[in-house]
């Protein structure tokens, strides 16, 4: 998978842009240097010359930028192939003019003299950014032929030169090691930019390896989490399906629409129907959990009102909690702009749930069941304390722990799958909180949920 | 006068039971098995009020075949029941379960009831009550 040609084009485009913007500084840093080679240093530089290169590479530099505009404003009708091809066009043009420039800007201020030969690397390893493989080659045999050609023609006097240093000895007496000399910076030059072209070519290449495979593996990601989720609606589809029509025929029978029942079946009906219900909490849970482990359907964070959650969790509660005879009193110290955390509106009444309905269950008749809601500087406390069963000490630390029911629970009723409080561990940490208990064996359990608060008041 | 209603559900086992329930309460019943036979029905059978499950054929076909009947095109087939109650049935509780949530995206979703996976016969009644007592009005 190719990443999108549309993002190469912008990103070469960009690329260009900034080149422009450094050929601006570029041109400031040249006549920088030429007034303080000139009166600092006392050099005879050539003014008139070098300030014409400076010209031209201002208006050059312009006409460039304008071209660079010209082909981001061209009409997208055109093709992203065609604007590709201008836009390769272009870079190239544009480190050819660089390379064109800095040749007469060397000419003219010492030719083999000239101490700044080391700036043709720049243009190579733009090259290399810009441009492919063999387009970088090419731009790097034309700075070769570019600067060699100038430094052997002045040599052998084929073109003026316009030396910095007065020359030490005449010219043809010392031609010899003049000629060595040259054939030295020769092979020295060719090798640096060929050997820098391959070098950062290569890594480009490297580097564009990397994203492409990047891509491939985020877009595999992608898809596996669609395939992850529709798995996850399947299940929930498949296994509650047929459960839930069970338990419909069951209930049905049970409430008389079927006719009259036998007591005997009717007592075995009432049984059927309990695992049927027990067997849909199982699956619900198992699909919560799942769902939490490999954090499906977490959306955005929203501002959640817990004291409306709570009351909500009061409301579906009160059925139950009146079957068992426990009484459920509510503490709220504060006003309900108090209590609103960023989170998910599901999961947070999903905790409550989880933690009143537990109290309630692992209750005795005439019960009672303690929930306080209250401000502690930036995080929001809830507390649940109920006259239960209680935990033993031992099995504290393990109660968080997946399908895990205490033998005391176990005992107190069969029904329970032991994932609720695993769950609601994980909901809070989620969150950014966390949550303790505290309990003793016939006494009653305290469960303490701390969750960090909007710092802001909700309007 | 009875009031007629259509059940479109793939679940033959929840289609026999529902009919069961609601002829009991003397409502006159007919059924489809998926959603081009219920579309099929809403023209001939002309229902008072429709139950529709959500996944039958596809993950989705109570969706689309709610759409078909709220159609507001001018020229669509099912404009003399684009307003006729639609009770939803899911085996989908909660939003968590499914990132579309039918529950809170009633919005978009123009059905008057939802119940949930198990159906309880005395949910079921009440839900259609509630529906024909509104559409009275």
């Amino acid at each position: 998978m190719e990443q999108s040609p549309e993002i190469r084009l912008f990103e070469l485009l960009n690329r260009l842009k900034w080149l422009n913007n450094l050929r601006w500084l570029a041109i400031l840093g040249i006549v920088a240097v030429i007034e303080v080679t000139s009166d600092f240093f006392s050099l005879p530089i050539h003014r008139t010359e070098l300030y014409c290169c400076v010209g031209i590479m201002i208006a050059g530099n312009a006409v460039l930028t304008w071209m660079v505009n010209g082909v981001l404003s061209m009409e997208v009708e055109c093709g992203v192939e065609k604007r590709t091809d201008s836009a390769t066009l272009l870079a190239s043009a544009q480190i050819i003019f660089d390379l064109v420039m800095l040749t007469l800007l060397i000419h003219f201020a010492g030719g083999v003299e000239n101490t700044f030969n080391y700036y043709y690397v720049f243009h190579i390893v733009i090259a290399s950014m810009l441009l492919d493989k063999k387009r970088c080659f090419a731009l790097a045999a034309f700075s070769c032929v570019m600067y060699c050609g100038l430094i052997t023609f002045e040599h052998f006097q084929i073109v003026p030169r316009y030396g910095l240093y007065p020359v030490l000895s005449p010219f043809p007496a010392a031609g010899y090691y003049e000629f060595v000399r040259l054939l030295g910076i020769i092979v020295a030059f060719t090798s640096t930019i060929f050997l820098t072209a391959y070098m950062a070519t290569s890594i480009s290449q490297r580097l564009r390896v990397k994203e492409k495979l990047l891509l491939q593996t985020n877009m595999k990601l992608v898809d596996l989490d669609a395939k992850k989720s529709e798995f996850v609606m399947v299940v929930a589809h498949e296994l509650k399906s047929p459960l839930g029509a069970i338990k419909f025929m069951l209930s049905s029978i049970l409430s008389g629409f079927s006719g009259t029942l036998d007591p005997k079946a009717r007592d075995m009906i009432v049984r059927a129907e309990q695992r049927t219900v027990n067997l849909l909490g199982l699956v619900n849970d198992l699909l919560d959990l799942s769902k939490i482990k490999t954090g499906l359907g977490t959306k955005e964070f929203k501002k959640v009102p817990l004291l409306d959650k709570l009351a909500k969790t009061m409301e579906t509660m009160s059925v139950h909690s009146k079957e068992a005879s426990v009484e459920i009193r509510q503490h709220i110290a504060g006003e309900p702009e108090d209590f609103v955390i960023d989170g998910d509106p599901e999961y947070l009444e999903n905790v409550f749930t989880n933690v009143v309905s537990n109290a309630v269950k692992y209750n005795l008749k005439g019960g009672r069941v303690d929930l306080s809601l209250e401000r502690l500087g930036d995080s929001v406390v809830f507390k649940c304390a109920d006259s239960g069963i209680g935990i033993p000490k031992e099995e504290l630390p393990m109660i968080f722990e997946e399908f895990h029911r205490t033998p005391l629970s176990k005992k107190h009723t069969a029904n329970g799958t032991g994932v609720g409080m695993s769950i609601m561990k994980r909901i809070v940490e989620y969150h950014n909180g966390t949550v303790e208990v505290e309990s003793e064996v016939g006494k009653g359990t305290t469960f303490t949920v701390v969750l960090p608060a909007v710092r802001s008041k909700l309007q | 006068m009875s009031k007629k209603v259509l059940i479109i559900d793939d679940d033959p086992d929840i289609v026999e039971t529902m009919k069961m329930v609601l002829e009991a309460r003397q409502y006159i019943v007919d059924t489809a098995s998926n959603g081009t036979e219920g579309l099929e029905k809403v023209k001939s059978y002309d229902p008072d009020v429709i139950i529709l499950d959500v996944m039958m054929d596809s993950i989705t076909e109570g969706f689309q075949v709610t759409y078909k009947i709220r159609s507001t095109d001018p020229g669509s087939e099912y404009a003399k029941w684009s307003k006729i109650p639609i009770i939803m049935v899911s085996a989908i509780n909660t939003s968590s379960h499914f990132k579309y949530s039918p529950k809170t995206d009633s919005d978009f979703l123009p059905v008057d009831e939802f119940m949930n996976k198990p159906v309880e016969p005395e949910t079921l009644l009440a839900t259609v009550e509630r529906c024909l007592s509104k559409a009275a009005k």
